[in-house]
């Protein structure tokens, strides 16, 4: 034991923490692995830890939701207009409260403005808002003067429309264009097989038919279900708008909204 | 259309980043954006808050102390630096400060009093025992090493994120990981005899 000991080099215990926590590289890890295969003295180590670390399991907290009970967090106030500080259960019970409370303000309209647009605009190019992505909070704080945001929500409106137009007519456009091209092809094709006399040839032909019929299908169907899903989308997201509208404007109009005062798309 | 459909029944703020709702709360103070931030990490920040402090009293105090720093010092929040970075970094400063300010140290929620009474190995004990030995454990590692162990076997999170938390190398994170681990092992042993 002590000639292995004084003939390998142990990594260090520091080495051995991304492995012991995968997040090894894999070259690296077959290096650990190897060397753990080999020495018992480090075999030794690493099961020690590995053994902690099964052990620490055993403290598991009840859910901190439940746990956490009726205590809940206190955002302080920074502004006049703020200076009723809002108190937050857990549960989020005590905010609904104080938003139902307050009366939508003109700051919740402009909130839900934002948030709106945000929203809008990435269902229109398809950005997925996530952790990765990192918006410059210079240049948001530039665009956020009301007019800009009623000018872009205006905006995302139109464009929602717009696309919903383009896709419905090249939807129109595209089915018999397809259809035709097919028939066009499958006619060629027929002359051909007519015309051959080879027999291993006629099997071609008739194997390039089918898959022309076959893929003419796939690609009518393909268009249904885009159609479909892009005018399902529209109505959430049309929806989303509505409720969010719905949510910001004066309690007074509330109904007047939900129902005649719906956006138009 | 490139939308992600299974996004489209989620409520607004759920479609959005930390990032993005940190945008709008440094730009215009806005509470209410910020409470949704709130809503949306306090039960995963007190479970952190509980393993550091050892007990859900002061877990919810630091909680409610670091969200309010963090409203606070919403200016300093970066576009191009991740929230929860910052905001778990916020967190443990107050954890580590509510216990100072208790001035008990780590407390664990109850301990028991004759942890030295329990012998026979860790393994085979009763899972109660156990985890009070656990406990005891934690509470006597220094902070710069608890910080790193809770952060990382609790918390689940990656080396290099504890390391941008922490403002410390990745190899301090190593380092302070085996040193916590090391202890841990010897602690446990010890008590249990």
């Amino acid at each position: 034991m002590s000639s292995e000991l004084d003939t390998m080099q142990h990594p260090d215990d520091s080495e051995w923490m991304p492995f012991l926590y995968g997040e090894c590289e894999d070259a690296q890890r077959n290096v650990l692995q190897r060397h753990l295969e080999s020495c018992s003295h480090c075999a030794t180590k690493v099961a020690g830890w590995r053994n902690v670390q099964s052990t620490l399991d055993t403290w598991t907290l009840e859910s901190p939701r439940a746990a956490a009970g009726a205590t809940g967090v206190h955002v302080p106030a920074v502004a006049a207009k703020d200076s009723v500080p809002v108190r937050l259960n857990h549960d989020g019970s005590q905010f609904v409260e104080h938003h139902r409370s307050a009366g939508r303000s003109r700051s919740s309209l402009m909130t839900a403005s934002m948030v709106l647009t945000a929203l809008a605009v990435s269902f229109l190019t398809g950005w997925q808002i996530s952790n990765a992505q990192h918006p410059d909070i210079a240049d948001l704080k530039k665009s956020l003067s009301a007019d800009v945001r009623a000018s872009l929500v205006a905006d995302v409106r139109r464009e929602m429309q717009t696309q919903f137009q383009t896709l419905t007519t090249d939807k129109t456009k595209l089915t018999p264009l397809i259809e035709s091209e097919s028939e066009r092809i499958i006619t060629a094709r027929l002359a051909s097989l007519q015309a051959s006399s080879d027999p291993e040839e006629k099997l071609k032909e008739r194997q390039m038919i089918s898959d022309i019929l076959a893929n003419q299908i796939t690609l009518r169907n393909d268009l249904e279900k885009l159609a479909v899903e892009a005018e399902a989308q529209i109505i959430r997201t049309r929806r989303e708008l509505l409720r969010l509208e719905a949510a910001t404007r004066p309690m007074a109009s509330e109904g007047a909204v939900l129902k005649g005062n719906a956006p138009q798309f | 259309m490139a939308i992600p459909l299974e996004h489209s029944s989620a409520t607004l703020f759920d479609l959005m980043s930390d990032e993005a709702m940190m945008a709008i709360v440094c730009a215009r103070s806005d509470q209410e954006v910020f409470q949704q931030l709130v809503l949306r990490w306090q039960v995963r920040l007190t479970e952190m808050c509980h393993r550091l402090t050892g007990n859900l009293h002061d877990a919810e105090d630091a909680v409610q102390e670091a969200f309010s720093r963090a409203f606070t010092a919403r200016e300093q929040f970066r576009g191009g630096s991740k929230f929860t970075t910052w905001m778990w970094r916020i967190a443990v400063n107050s954890a580590h400060d509510v216990r100072r300010r208790q001035a008990r140290g780590y407390q664990a929620d109850a301990l028991p009093g004759e942890l030295a009474d329990h012998r026979g190995s860790p393994n085979g004990m009763e899972g109660e025992e156990v985890r009070e030995h656990v406990k005891l454990a934690l509470a006597e590692l220094p902070d710069d090493l608890r910080e790193v162990l809770v952060l990382r076997h609790y918390q689940n999170l990656k080396l290099r994120e504890i390391s941008d938390i922490l403002n410390v190398p990745l190899g301090t994170v190593y380092s302070r990981l085996a040193e916590a681990l090391s202890r841990l092992e010897r602690r446990l042993q010890s008590l249990n005899g």
